[in-house]
């Protein structure tokens, strides 16, 4: 999933709750055995008797960036994408891709993928509409990729398409872009380069109904990325009449369960049911999303029946456990997601990888998770989180109690007692962030006797601190968009879009690579593992904890679906499914 | 009367302020504050900064399971006024967050005093012209967005003071924070003092000393300003409570000083977070703050009585 | 009359134009440019980020794109929103304004309404209880961050009594019955602009009830209610006006933390948002109007002294 979101602290309109909260929530120990799937759900659909009434009120953290498939980049505008559009395929609660748009998964033996695995057709189901009545044909698929590579437009989540084929007289322009970027080119040369994509970009519709894509490399988890919004089918049409405010409430137009009725920007958005979706109809008549960012407000608008779900902070927590009747409608699962340390490599303390290992190894994460986050979150070692596939429980084992070997490592790196060594922690100034800061300057202190200082900035100021390098650690993470290591480990390859701290390690992107090549699931999974191995070895990162989302629901909220991989709002994925049945007056 | 201040009228200024009993007990309030405040760190109980979190099991891992993690303690013996959300001695924290804050306040109050003092006297005493430039510059410091300078020189000075982390024992990052909010609140200042000195200009005794040739700049300082003093000593008391609020609210918005530093406002936004839990640590350190606010308004109140004889009977 | 108008409104035109360049540059002094909010965890590779900014004309001198502003804004065109997808800041602006505009017109009312009688209840019962009470109750207001008093207030009126929504703010301004709403967040917003007022009432209306001619009135036997309100407010009331008149620049232009906690959408948390995402049209767009509100009510506070106080002329 895409990046969390902005943290700026829960005030202003706009206000995102800390990244960190974002992530955090969730209980159930089914994510530390290794299961996805959500403890913790609600009654049943078939069996309840609906109101009248049927709408559903729900808080975002703050406000989406946009509505445009192909533009977003945030798990807030992904939460509403997601309830607006249907792509090709939709991923179900048990984390397998099933078909939505398309009549069929497409596999080898049905012919949706040819023998090489370099091209995908999907065949459409019979009388797909809009949300505006009109029918939609293959060509939106087109359109939608083709937007995805405009140049000087391209958002970052371009470059996990870059594996479709765009054939030049120079060979693949996707390949070259990626290639460039992995050799640090320039920005005119990137530019140049991107450019280079979309007229030759291979993305066909041969017939209303069919729509093909064309591979530069054998890619087995391309039907994931065929289920993501920016393969959402887009509105050519539309976009042309209105420029870049086509995805206001008064244009915009979708394909999903639900229609974009209403954004007040800052304030609310209100979807209500989409009469031309072709899947089985909402009950639910439509979904308000407020914005409010206190989480002690969001809590007093629950208490008060003015939301039907909210998601818990670090205090809230805390104030739900020691209240009876609120424990009742609490619910905690696994997200897919890992936060920890980014380490500035370019630090000349931090440059040894002694003291980057040392400051991973000085932390006592049990306490973080347990005490500092009341279990709000899981103890993590490794990259990709328990509940995926690649997540090996060793990994990072070296960490654990690990107080004794930092302290040995700082002596040899030439800090003895932590003597001489300064650093520097930049943050945003969230109540999270500064919870977790004040405790991680707390643990180096006592733990390896370095010098901790505390930088707040406001978000803007903390990227540019963070793009010139002046900071030692900055907390962050990444939450999965598809249940897949491939989803994880090429973060951290040379020269890719989202490797902030400039990692270089060759073994490790051979390794990737290889494992995108693979064929043989088993051997795929081990390349990832072995690639994760080096990552938490030479620490460019060091794992802090894994998410889990901790919520309340309303008793009369049915048929919520939670997924580890769902947006800003607990089973927001599946709001199709909720019936609301016997709501409090 | 519109005479200059002089010794004599100090001395009955005084006789009129020892009579005014709300404005004695707001002094007696800050007088109070302000050696708590000094005597901090013999009072403290405990470090300020040093989290006393329980140590973990290992184990709990619902969330929902009880545990004890040593935070959002209430009050008891061991700790004074509970414990906050890393399980630090709120009332040790709340003695260095009245230090900091009183010693950033005064801070700021000579900032935007001395700002709006000169640019005052400047203005109502120099020539036409430049009076007109100074005024639209007030005008125009008036409309300016704070937010921006002070997210600017944050950035430009980082956490340091011209390279100190710490000054007279304060953060540096929180010397900034109220510097900032002091060059966004000289303008008032400015228009007092030159509202003053206008008024004196034109008196017959200032008429006098220009007539025996006394330097312009002279008269400025030796005649017309003192005649301002009391307005300015009221304006500054009362902007030194605005300006822990300022602070406070930028805490509350995230652009507050760097943590650990303690500030009143770091008090009052970290622990609003948890006020359903522990409410007593919200109400302590707003107490605290409201006290030293009804302290000062009663205190500048009455020295304006004191000073200003018309406005008082 | 007409004279000092024109002379004041060219001064304002060119106070807003200094206020416009000195903002613009800073602005961009400030690091961080409006592509790097959006991407707080993994910044874009310095690479992406310049062709973007070379995209949207950010890469040229910082003279020559505030020259390109002027140009766009003496048309009435302030540009457009990065952070919302290249809408126009003036269509944004309007719909944030409005519910800004409402509060703290509400606001002001609370101001008026509750600090001045207030401040005359305080002072013609000088000393005694009364004066004590009245006085205490506006102080106390404003005594706690604004923060802390709109929670309490939240929990007062939404809570425990139910008479209004958690969410007050939303669809403030829409529809007449919205306006009930506003109430509450109005009380917040207004309360230490109220405490103000009521001691500068106080204080005014003390030394007009020394004054000669009210003293005439008490001893031909007029009643001390007709002294009040006919001969002793109506005086009083001038320093009060001057002081008005910056409040309702501040209280119409929106607060950041009242709008935040009600969920008003309103102008406040707009400049607040555009200033932590560098969102440069918004941010110059909400700082020429606030600067042209706050000198545009102060023209108008000097335009009423003669009126309130026949023996003031302008100059």
């Amino acid at each position: 999933m895409t990046m969390m979101r902005l943290p700026i602290r829960g005030v202003m309109g706009v206000v995102f709750p800390a990244i960190l909260m974002i992530l955090t929530a969730c209980q159930s120990d089914s994510s530390a055995t290794g299961s996805p799937v959500p403890e913790a759900t609600p009654t049943p659909t078939a069996a309840v008797q609906a109101d009248a009434v049927q709408t559903l009120r729900v808080n975002l953290p703050g406000e989406p960036q946009t509505l445009d498939p192909q533009r977003s980049t945030d798990s807030v505008s992904n939460t509403i994408l997601r309830s607006i559009y249907s792509g090709l395929l939709r991923v179900g609660p048990d984390l397998t891709v099933q078909p939505d748009l398309a009549m069929e998964v497409p596999t080898v033996e049905n012919g949706g993928i040819s023998a090489d695995g370099l091209t995908y057709t999907f065949r459409l189901r019979e009388g797909l509409k809009w949300s505006d009545g009109t029918p939609l044909v293959a060509g939106a698929l087109v359109d939608s990729a083709r937007r995805l590579f405009e140049p000087g437009a391209t958002g970052r989540y371009a470059d996990f398409y870059r594996v479709l084929a765009s054939p030049g007289p120079d060979g693949d322009a996707n390949l070259a872009v990626r290639a460039a970027r992995r050799a640090g080119a320039t920005a005119d040369e990137l530019l140049a380069l991107e450019a280079l994509v979309q007229p030759s970009l291979r993305v066909e519709a041969p017939d209303d109904r069919t729509v093909v894509y064309h591979l530069n490399t054998s890619t087995p988890v391309f039907l994931q990325l065929a289920a993501m919004w920016p393969l959402y089918p887009v509105r050519q049409d539309v976009i042309t009449a209105h420029g870049a405010q086509w995805p206001e409430a008064a244009t915009h137009i979708s394909n999903g369960p639900f229609r974009l009725a209403e954004w007040q920007h800052g304030e609310r958005i209100e979807l209500v049911r989409n009469e031309h979706w072709h899947g089985e109809a909402p009950t639910l008549d439509s979904i308000h999303y407020s914005m409010v960012g206190e989480a002690g407000v969001a809590m007093l608008a629950y208490g008060n029946n003015e939301l039907d779900i909210v998601t818990l902070g670090p205090a809230e927590l805390v104030q739900v456990r020691d209240d009876l009747a609120l424990r009742e409608e609490f619910i905690a699962y696994a997200q897919l997601s890992t936060v920890g340390l980014y380490f500035n490599l370019g630090d000349e303390d931090l440059s040894d990888v002694r003291v980057r290992r040392a400051l991973a190894g000085g932390l006592d994460r049990n306490e973080y998770a347990e005490v500092v986050r009341e279990g709000a979150v899981l103890p993590a070692y490794g990259w990709v989180p328990p509940g995926m596939p690649g997540h090996d429980p060793e990994v990072g084992s070296q960490y654990r109690d690990g107080v004794a070997a930092a302290q040995a490592l700082l002596t040899e790196a030439g800090f003895p007692g932590g003597a001489g060594l300064t650093v520097t922690i930049l943050s945003v100034d969230t109540s999270t962030s500064n919870l977790t800061s004040q405790w991680l300057q707390q643990q180096w202190e006592r733990n390896l006797g370095v010098t901790v200082v505390i930088e707040t900035r406001d978000t803007a100021t903390f990227v540019a601190d963070r793009l010139a390098g002046n900071y030692s650690v900055v907390v962050g993470g990444w939450g999965a968009d598809y249940p897949d290591p491939q989803n994880w480990l090429p973060l951290f390859q040379a020269g890719g879009a989202f490797n902030a701290g400039d990692f270089r390690n060759e073994e490790f992107d051979r390794l990737v690579d290889e494992a995108a090549l693979e064929l043989d699931n088993e051997r795929r999974i081990q390349l990832y593992v072995d690639a994760q191995r080096i990552l938490i070895e030479e620490a460019p990162f060091t794992p802090l904890y894994y998410g889990r989302r901790n919520a309340l629901v309303k008793p009369w909220v049915t048929g919520l679906l939670p997924s580890s991989m769902e947006g800003e709002i607990p089973g927001a994925l599946y709001f199709d499914r909720v019936v609301i049945s016997g709501r409090a007056p | 009367m519109m005479a200059a201040t002089t010794g004599r009228d100090h001395g009955r200024a005084w006789q009129r302020f020892r009579r005014n009993r709300s404005g004695l007990a707001g002094g007696v309030v800050l007088l109070f504050f302000v050696a708590v405040a000094m005597l901090g760190p013999v009072i403290a109980t405990h470090d300020p900064t040093e989290q006393f979190l329980a140590p973990a099991t290992g184990g709990v891992l619902d969330p929902m399971e009880p545990r004890d993690t040593g935070k959002f303690e209430a009050p008891s013996g061991t700790h004074l006024f509970g414990t906050d959300q890393l399980a630090r001695d709120i009332f040790s924290r709340t003695l260095e967050g009245l230090r900091v804050s009183l010693a950033a306040a005064v801070f700021t109050v000579v900032v935007a005093g001395g700002i709006g003092i000169a640019v005052g006297l400047v203005a109502a005493s120099g020539p036409g012209w430049l009076d007109s430039l100074l005024m639209r510059g007030t005008d125009l410091a008036y409309a300016f967005p704070d937010l921006l300078l002070i997210i600017l020189l944050r950035a430009a000075l980082g956490d340091t003071f011209f390279g100190a982390r710490q000054v007279l024992g304060v953060d540096a990052g929180v010397l900034l924070l109220f510097l900032a909010i002091g060059f966004t609140a000289w303008p008032t200042m400015a228009r007092l003092v030159r509202g003053q000195v206008l008024a004196v200009r034109e008196t017959e005794f200032s008429m006098a000393a220009v007539a025996i040739g006394a330097s312009p700049s002279r008269i400025a300082i030796r005649h017309w300003l003192p005649h301002a003093a009391g307005p300015v000593i009221v304006e500054a008391t009362f902007l030194a409570p605005r300006a822990i609020f300022a602070e406070a609210a930028l805490s509350f918005i995230g652009l507050g000083v760097s943590p650990p530093s303690a500030s009143l406002g770091v008090l009052i936004s970290d622990h609003f977070q948890f006020v359903m839990v522990q409410w007593t640590a919200l109400a302590i350190p707003t107490a605290i703050l409201a006290l030293l606010f009804l302290g000062t308004q009663y205190l500048g109140d009455g020295l304006r009585d004191a000073l200003d004889p018309r406005a008082s009977r | 009359m007409a004279r000092y108008i024109a002379a004041r409104l060219l001064w304002t035109v060119v106070t807003l134009f200094a206020l416009a360049a000195i903002t613009f540059a800073l602005m961009h002094r400030v690091p961080g440019g409006p592509f790097d909010a959006a991407s707080v965890d993994r910044p874009l590779p310095a690479a992406v980020l310049e062709a973007q900014q070379a995209y949207y004309g950010l890469d040229d001198p910082v003279p020559v794109q505030f020259g390109r502003y002027l140009g766009h804004l003496v048309r009435g065109n302030l540009g457009v929103s990065f952070a919302q997808q290249g809408r126009p800041v003036t269509d944004l602006m309007l719909d944030k304004m409005w519910p800004s505009l409402l509060l703290g017109l509400m606001a002001f009312g609370v101001v008026v309404g509750g600090g001045v009688p207030l401040g005359v209840l305080a002072a013609t019962h000088r000393g005694r209880a009364v004066d004590t009470v009245a006085l205490g109750v506006a102080t106390a207001l404003a005594a706690v961050p604004s923060f802390v008093l709109a929670f309490v207030l939240l929990l007062i009126f939404s809570v425990w009594l139910g008479w209004t929504p958690v969410f007050m703010g939303a669809g403030f301004g829409e529809s007449l019955s919205s306006l009930p709403r506003g109430i509450v967040p109005a009380i917040a917003l207004g309360a230490p602009a109220m405490a103000l007022i009521s001691r500068i009432t106080r204080a005014s209306m003390l030394e007009a009830l020394e004054q000669d001619y009210v003293r005439t009135a008490r001893a031909k036997g007029l009643s001390p209610l007709a002294v009040t309100l006919r001969h002793a407010l109506r005086n009083a009331l001038i320093p009060v006006v001057t002081v008005l008149g910056p409040v309702l620049a501040g209280l119409i232009t929106g607060s950041i933390i009242i709008e935040s906690i009600f969920g008003v959408p309103g102008i406040g948390s707009a400049f607040i948002t555009s200033v932590t995402a560098r969102d440069y049209g918004v941010i110059m767009g909400t700082t020429l109007l606030y600067g042209a509100v706050i000198m545009l009510v102060n023209l108008a506070v000097d335009l009423a002294y003669p009126v309130l106080d026949p023996r003031v002329t302008l100059r």
